[in-house]
C-alpha cells in the first residue's frame, strides 16, 4: 500500500508541475530520483524523461547541487537534447567513477539520438 | 520456427500493423504480389488474380521510374540501411499502408516498401527487398538484405530470399555457397553462458552485478554458468528508444568480444527490450527470461533466433504503468507467469520472491 501511495504521489506531482506549472512539485519528482525504493526512483525517472526538455531546468538545478547525480545524468541522456552535450562532457571527467560513467553513457545516447 | 496455421489471410491494408503469424505472412504475400504490377507482368497478374483479390493487393500503376532512396528515407525519417538496424513500430506500417490504400501511387508504395526493409520480421524484409527491386534507385542495397536473409534459421525466409536472389542477382556469391554447402544448423551448445541484463535506471544498482544479491542467488545453484567477471555487460539504463538501440548493438559487440554464443539471457524491465532488439539485429540466444518487461510492439524477439521465452511479471506493475507499456505478451510463443504480487516492479529480481514462488522451476533449464 505504501508503494501505491508513493507512486500516486508522484503522478500527482507530475500533474501539478506539468499542467499547473508548480515548480516545487517538479522538484519533488527530481528528489524522488534518490528514493530508497527502486519503484519510486524508476517512476520518477520515467515521468521526468517523458517530460522532455521541460524537465531540463529542474535537472540542471540538481546538477548544480550534485543531487542524485548518476540518475539525473541518465535522465538527461534519456531526454537526448544535443544542447546538453558540453555539460555532459564536463561530468564525463568527474572524479566519482559512477558519475563519470553515467555522464559518458548519457553522452553516447544523446549523440546517438541526434543521429537518428 | 513453424508458423501457426493461417486459415484466413489478412487483407491489405489491415495486415500491416499487426504482428501475428497470419499478419506477417499476409504482409509478405501482399508485398510480393505488388511486384507483378510494378513490373507490368501481365502473366503473373492474371495468374495471381484470385490471391490479389483475397488480399486486396493495391495495384500501383507502373511508371518505369525509380524512386530516390534519400527522398524516401528523409521523408520517413529512416536511417540508411547501412546504419545499425532501425526498428520501425507496427503503427507506422499501418499508417503507410493506409496512405497507399488511399493514394495508390508509386511513391506511397515506395514508402511502405522502404519502411518494410526495416521490418522486425525477416520474411517481410525479404519480400520488401524483392518487390522494391524495380522501384528503388539503389537496388544493390536490397541484395544485401536478401543475402542476409539466406542465413536465417527460418526455412521459409531462406527460401524466399534465395529465390529472390536467384532471380534478381544470379551472380551473387551467396547463391554459390548455398549450392555447395548443406544447410547450416544453428549451433546450440549444451551449456550456455548466462547473462543478467539490468533495466532502465539500474546501471548503478548492485543487485545485478557480480556480488549483488540477485546475481549471487542465481549463481549459487540456479545458473552456475552466470557470467561473474567484473566487466559484466551493462548499458546506460537511459529511458529512450535510442538508448535501447545503442545497448542492443553493444550487447552484440560485448558477446562477440567475449566469445559467447547463444547466451542464456535473464533480463529485467527494458533490459528485456534490449535483448529482444538484439535478436532482431541478428543475435542468436538461448532461453530468454523477461522479468517485469514492458510490452511494446517494437520490442519482440526474433523467435527464429531465441530459445524458449518466458515472461514473469506481477499484477498491475506501477513502473510499467508509468512507462505506458503493456504487461501481457499476446504471442503464444512467450510463456507467461503472473505472480500473485501487485504493483512491485522490482520484486521479480528479489531472491526471496524467487524462493517463495519457486521461480527456478518456471525458467527454462
Amino acid at each position: 500500500m505504501r508503494l501505491l501511495l508513493g507512486a500516486l504521489r508522484l503522478f500527482v506531482y507530475r500533474a501539478l508541475w506539468h499542467w499547473f506549472g508548480v515548480t516545487s512539485a517538479g522538484r519533488s519528482l527530481v528528489r524522488a530520483l534518490g528514493s530508497p525504493d527502486e519503484n519510486i526512483r524508476s517512476i520518477a525517472g520515467i515521468l521526468l524523461a517523458k517530460s522532455g526538455k521541460r524537465a531540463e531546468p529542474l535537472l540542471q538545478e540538481a546538477l548544480d547541487r550534485r543531487e542524485n547525480l548518476p540518475t539525473v545524468l541518465t535522465v538527461l541522456g534519456s531526454i537526448g537534447d544535443p544542447a546538453l552535450i558540453p555539460q555532459l562532457r564536463q561530468f564525463a571527467d568527474d572524479q566519482s567513477p559512477d558519475v563519470a560513467k553515467a555522464a559518458y553513457e548519457a553522452l553516447k545516447v544523446t549523440e546517438s539520438a541526434g543521429k537518428r | 520456427m513453424p508458423y501457426r496455421g493461417v486459415t484466413k489471410p489478412i487483407p491489405f491494408p489491415r495486415a500491416f500493423g499487426a504482428t501475428s503469424d497470419a499478419a506477417v505472412l499476409s504482409q509478405a504475400a501482399i508485398l510480393l504480389l505488388m511486384e507483378s504490377a510494378l513490373r507490368r507482368d501481365r502473366a503473373r497478374l492474371a495468374e495471381h488474380q484470385s490471391a490479389r483479390r483475397t488480399l486486396k493487393v493495391p495495384t500501383v500503376p507502373a511508371r518505369g521510374q525509380r524512386v530516390k532512396v534519400e527522398e524516401v528515407e528523409s521523408a520517413l525519417r529512416l536511417r540508411p540501411l547501412s546504419a545499425a538496424r532501425q526498428s520501425v513500430p507496427a503503427t507506422r506500417f499501418r499508417r503507410l499502408a493506409r496512405d497507399l490504400a488511399k493514394k495508390k501511387n508509386y511513391l506511397a508504395a515506395a514508402n511502405l516498401m522502404e519502411a518494410s526493409l526495416r521490418h522486425p520480421h525477416p520474411l517481410v524484409r525479404a519480400a520488401a527487398a524483392i518487390s522494391y527491386f524495380g522501384l528503388s534507385s539503389e537496388p544493390s542495397r536490397l541484395i544485401g538484405i536478401l543475402e542476409d536473409c539466406t542465413h536465417n534459421d527460418d526455412e521459409l525466409v531462406r527460401t524466399v530470399a534465395a529465390t529472390g536472389l536467384a532471380r534478381l542477382a544470379p551472380e551473387s556469391p551467396r547463391l554459390l555457397q548455398l549450392r555447395k554447402q548443406p544447410r547450416r544448423r544453428r549451433r546450440r551448445s549444451s551449456t550456455h553462458t548466462s547473462l543478467l541484463i539490468h533495466g532502465t535506471w539500474a546501471a548503478n544498482e548492485q543487485w545485478w552485478k557480480p556480488g549483488g544479491d540477485f546475481h549471487s542467488y542465481l549463481l549459487n545453484g540456479i545458473r552456475p554458468d552466470l557470467y561473474s567477471n567484473p566487466d559484466a555487460f551493462s548499458w546506460s539504463g537511459a529511458y529512450s528508444e535510442a538508448a535501447r538501440a545503442v545497448a542492443a548493438t553493444e550487447l552484440q559487440a560485448w558477446l562477440a568480444r567475449h566469445g559467447i554464443q547463444s547466451p542464456y539471457l535473464l533480463t529485467h524491465s527494458h533490459g528485456g527490450s534490449v535483448a529482444m532488439l538484439a535478436t532482431q539485429n541478428g543475435l542468436n540466444t538461448g532461453p530468454l527470461v523477461l522479468l517485469s518487461c514492458p510490452v511494446h510492439s517494437i520490442y519482440m524477439p526474433d523467435f527464429t533466433r531465441t530459445g524458449p521465452v518466458v515472461s514473469i511479471r506481477v499484477k498491475l506493475d506501477l513502473v510499467i504503468l508509468a512507462d505506458g507499456g503493456g504487461q501481457k505478451f499476446n504471442d503464444p510463443r512467450i510463456t507467461e507467469k503472473i505472480l500473485p504480487i501487485w504493483f512491485d516492479h522490482s520484486s521479480t529480481h528479489d531472491p526471496a520472491v524467487w524462493q517463495r514462488y519457486n521461480l527456478p522451476s518456471v525458467i527454462p533449464p
